[in-house]
């Protein structure tokens, strides 16, 4: 049989073949993956954390007292929900206070009073989407002492960013 | 031949199975990212309504999305444009660590309030069900009808 390329344009195909990677068409899959991995990351947290629920049990009206702290120092989250069930206490005055850092110092930002004896014991605190990155404190106080000792529950739900 | 030599030099290397191992990978991630952004698109918005004797006793109106299942609330609106009542109090339920407790309470008057009441009017995230309930003081709206609508997104 005859042959249609010489051997120069053999040896400069050679060449070019050469320096070919081992496998060009895995390597770019592979920087895709890493690149659709990477999206997956952000589109899993969608699906939101695991919903959060506990009950605190302390002295309220001795002292305003810590109910739950939500999230995480320097990581961001969505709060979509955080509610309260004050069922168990008696106090016309119960005070609901977060707190949050701003410029790295935690300070009050929120606070309400509410009746135990005339208002729905479940306390829809946070009831829209606030984000934080850093962590929400959720204390509490009564104004009866027969609210000491007794538990509050509290149900939250969370989302990664 | 000439050429044969580099034919089957480069025969490894045009190996398919690293590469269909690599597709097949980037399918599985790709299926759970459009699970994902599927939800985006929300659910088909619950538009319907419920008649109940609302007088004689509070009564349900819907529950929305399903125990331990986590969804974003967007919107949820009722008309009561077919009562009389002056008191009509809209109620909310949920579980608070397993139990369910009324978490919202508010009362409307049919005569001067706008008969569409826009009750969840922001974004909230629920994992149990909600539950809403309408109450009215007045026996004339007993066996009326009233709408809600509600927008769910899964997440």
């Amino acid at each position: 049989m005859s042959l249609l390329i010489g051997s120069g344009i053999l040896s400069q195909i050679k060449a070019k073949t050469d320096n070919l990677p081992v496998d060009p068409a895995s390597q770019v899959l592979t920087a895709g993956a890493d690149h659709v991995t990477g999206i997956k990351s952000q589109t899993d947290k969608l699906a939101g954390a695991t919903p959060v629920t506990g009950s605190a049990t302390q002295n309220w009206q001795t002292a305003e007292s810590d109910v739950v702290s939500i999230g995480t120092a320097a990581t961001k989250n969505k709060v979509h929900d955080l509610s309260l069930n004050i069922s168990n206490l008696a106090g016309t005055v119960i005070t609901v206070r977060l707190y949050k850092k701003v410029n790295t110092v935690e300070r009050k930002v929120y606070e309400q009073t509410f009746n135990a004896a005339t208002e729905p014991p479940g306390l829809p605190v946070i009831n829209g989407t606030w984000a934080a990155h850093d962590i929400i404190r959720v204390t509490l106080q009564s104004n009866n002492a027969a609210d000491n000792g007794k538990s509050v529950d509290y149900d939250y739900l969370l989302e990664a960013m | 031949m000439p050429g044969e030599f580099y034919i089957k030099g480069k025969k490894e290397k045009t190996d398919l199975s690293p590469v269909l191992a690599g597709l097949t990978q980037i399918e599985a991630t790709s299926d759970a990212i459009k699970a994902r952004t599927d939800n985006l698109a929300g659910e088909t918005p619950g538009s319907g309504s419920s008649v109940a004797d609302w007088q004689a006793a509070e009564a349900d109106i819907i529950s929305l999305g399903v125990d331990d299942t986590r969804y974003k609330l967007h919107s949820l609106l009722l008309s009561i444009h077919n009562l009389v009542g002056t008191v009509i109090t809209v109620r909310l339920y949920t579980k608070v660590k397993g139990a369910e407790r009324k978490v919202y309470e508010q009362a409307f008057n049919a005569a001067i309030d706008p008969p569409g009441l826009w009750l969840v009017n922001g974004t909230v995230g629920i994992h149990q069900a909600l539950r809403l309930t309408l109450q009215s003081n007045d026996a004339a709206d007993n066996g009326k009808t009233v709408d809600y609508d509600y927008l769910l997104e899964m997440m």
